[in-house]
């Protein structure tokens, strides 16, 4: 009598067994570790970056220590290097706001009919998943002399578009 | 042979599973995917829609006031209550937020449908579980003493979507002053003086931006209320912010420089009351111009913002 | 059987490595179609320019209550019209953020009417304006004409 084929039978219920424990195992833990997907977690990044510049121009002055348009208004138009600001105020403010992101800032403005972009805050290469936000505002004479910047106006009003780009370590 | 047989067993195999366990599959694909929407859904009709109520003969956004007719929950704050929508996104109403926390509990099935936490199955209403907290620090926010956290917990292995908004939360009340203009009190131009009407139920935040220092030695010294002296943290706590920082605690004598800032939270026990006190803060090398007898906190009063986070956690 | 597993058996092996071939091309398809739909549906969340559009609009109030006050500052040391400085100076504005859009490939345009009654009197001075704004970035246009800004109480 021949009954190898009941081993056989309990061998491969054990092996199919297994198979279905390690796929339960696998897809119960890679939820739990990554509960988004990427494309969730790009919306959440630039939804991030909107939220810090919207924050920022809408905030009456005494919530933040100075808004979107007081913190350019004192910029002294000099180029930023690696780590060295030229709008320190933003860039600590930022760096509360964003917390555990990394994050540039460029800033261009019409001048006599031509696009000038200039970079504020540098705070390395930004990686292929970055997110950018973009958000205009409005100079005046009046808003550079009380921030005591170095801005010229050609006419009353410099529009200026200020640009965040964030992204994850 | 043999082999052909098992491969088409397999096949046969796999073919069941996803025919009768599609959870499994769905689960990675488009389940997390409406969940992510109803996430995202969730976190930007509450930080930026100001909401909407009507009956039949009137409509605005103020549906904090009229709450047994609301036709959307959004917790912005809203200016001018007529207009559909609002100058200023992200900036979160108190009052909003504490009738929300109220709604959630009190009938948390039309919470659950004016927000749209449901997906719908064979024409049934299936509830997705969800978590919507405002966090300061990390620490969820107190508002009226209760914690503004609404909904449950996440069972364990359960897929979740979660959007992270920053937004500005009213917290309470505060009076900003320009320290270069504040009134001294008679006689002494180092003594700033402030008149508070009680009662309050909340605490009295007064901010103080920009010093006359008039010599090396600027500093804080000492707050009376109603000429008692009253003690740091147990009666009031006070923070500095310089130019490029954040508000933290400040401990006399640490110098103050012209652009600083001083917050001074004072405890509401202290004016209970219903009468008019005189808060008195004494500083060293600091003077006052204003002349006048006293400068008023209730004719400067504002909303307190202060940046935190929103979390909407759905699954 | 016997003669079929005799000596043929590589038409058996080319048969399973099809088998194979087909099951994992099916395996696949199904991984790759789940990812396509997430990509897409979440994909469109982004896609749909609504930070701009706000943007656009809430500068565009902003600006137009400066540009109003300008104007008639600007009216008393000029002899232009409070209209006329007004209409100067938006045009500035629409230039400059025309302009500034344009940089990152998308189309916005603010006009002011003259000839429909933009501008609405009250004891001579500006309160009302309407500015026309449209935007295009090639996958969604937006137009509100007009936007009726009051500019002053």
């Amino acid at each position: 009598m021949d009954d190898k084929a009941q081993l056989q039978t309990l061998e491969g219920l054990g092996a199919a067994l297994l198979i279905t424990m390690t796929i339960l195992f696998i897809t119960q833990s890679s939820t739990v570790m990554t509960p988004q997907n990427e494309m969730m977690l790009d919306v959440q990044l630039e939804q991030m970056a909107y939220d810090a510049l919207t924050l920022m121009d809408v905030a009456p002055s005494y919530a933040i220590a100075a808004n979107l348009t007081e913190c350019v208004s004192g910029w002294n138009m000099e180029d930023a290097t690696m780590g060295e600001s030229t709008l320190p105020l933003l860039d600590s403010e930022l760096s509360t706001l964003l917390q555990g992101l990394l994050y540039n800032v460029d800033i261009s403005y019409v001048q006599n009919g031509n696009l000038i972009t200039n970079n504020t805050i540098l705070h390395g290469h930004p990686t292929e998943d970055a997110a950018v936000a973009r958000r205009t505002i409005m100079l005046t004479n009046h808003t550079v002399a009380a921030a005591n910047g170095n801005w010229s106006l050609a006419s009353g009003l410099q529009m200026v578009e200020v640009r965040l780009t964030v992204w994850q370590i | 042979m043999d082999f052909l047989l098992g491969v088409s067993l397999v096949l046969i195999a796999v073919g069941f599973t996803v025919q009768f366990v599609p959870s499994i599959f769905l689960s990675g694909s488009a389940g997390e995917d409406k969940l992510g929407y109803a996430a995202y859904r969730t976190s930007c009709i509450l930080a930026e829609d100001p909401g909407w109520w009507s009956n039949n003969s009137e409509n605005d956004t103020s549906w904090e006031y009229h709450t047994e007719n609301v036709q959307r929950i959004g917790l912005a704050m809203d200016d001018d209550i007529k207009s559909r929508l609002t100058e200023t996104p992200n900036m979160i109403s108190k009052d909003k937020l504490i009738q929300f926390k109220e709604l959630s509990r009190s009938n948390e099935n039309e919470f659950i449908r004016k927000l749209g936490l449901f997906d719908s199955i064979n024409g049934k209403q299936m509830n997705y579980g969800y978590n919507i907290s405002f966090l300061r620090d990390g620490q969820p926010v107190i508002l009226n003493n209760s914690t503004m956290v609404i909904g449950g917990s996440l069972g364990l292995g359960q897929n979740m979507a979660k959007m992270t908004r920053i937004v500005l939360l009213e917290t309470g009340n505060i009076s900003v002053f320009d320290g270069r203009y504040l009134n001294r009190y008679a006689g002494n131009e180092n003594i700033a003086n402030i008149s508070i009407i009680g009662p309050v139920t909340e605490n009295i935040t007064i901010q103080i931006t920009n010093f006359n220092t008039s010599g090396p030695n600027a500093a804080f010294t000492s707050a009376s209320l109603d000429d008692s002296i009253l003690l740091q943290s147990g009666n009031y706590t006070i923070q500095k912010r310089s130019l490029y920082g954040n508000f933290d605690p400040y401990v006399s004598p640490d110098g103050i420089l012209d652009n600083d800032s001083l917050m001074i939270d004072l405890n509401s026990s202290l004016i209970s009351s219903n009468t008019s006190y005189q808060l008195k803060l004494t500083f060293e090398d600091i003077s006052f111009s204003g002349s006048s007898h006293f400068s008023s906190y209730n004719d400067n009063i504002e909303k307190r913002y202060e940046p935190a986070l929103l979390v909407v956690e759905v699954w | 059987m016997a003669d079929l597993t005799d000596n043929t058996s590589g038409q058996l092996i080319i048969l399973s490595g099809f088998v194979l071939c087909f099951s994992l091309v099916a395996l696949a398809m199904l991984v790759n179609q789940t990812m396509i739909s997430g990509y897409h549906s979440s994909n469109a969340v982004l896609e749909f320019p609504k930070h701009q559009i706000r943007d656009i609009t809430s500068q565009t109030r902003e600006s137009c209550v400066y540009i109003t006050e300008l104007a008639i500052e600007l009216n008393q040391s000029n002899n232009k019209s409070i209209e006329e400085n007004y209409h100067l100076l938006f045009k500035d504005y629409a230039e400059q953020m025309a302009t500034l859009y344009a940089g990152h490939g998308e189309e916005v345009t603010l006009s002011s009417p003259i000839d429909n009654g933009s501008i609405t009197n009250n004891n001579l001075n500006i309160s009302t304006v309407w500015v026309n704004i449209t935007y295009n970035n090639g996958m969604t246009y937006y137009s509100s004409e007009p936007e009726i800004i009051e500019v002053r109480a």
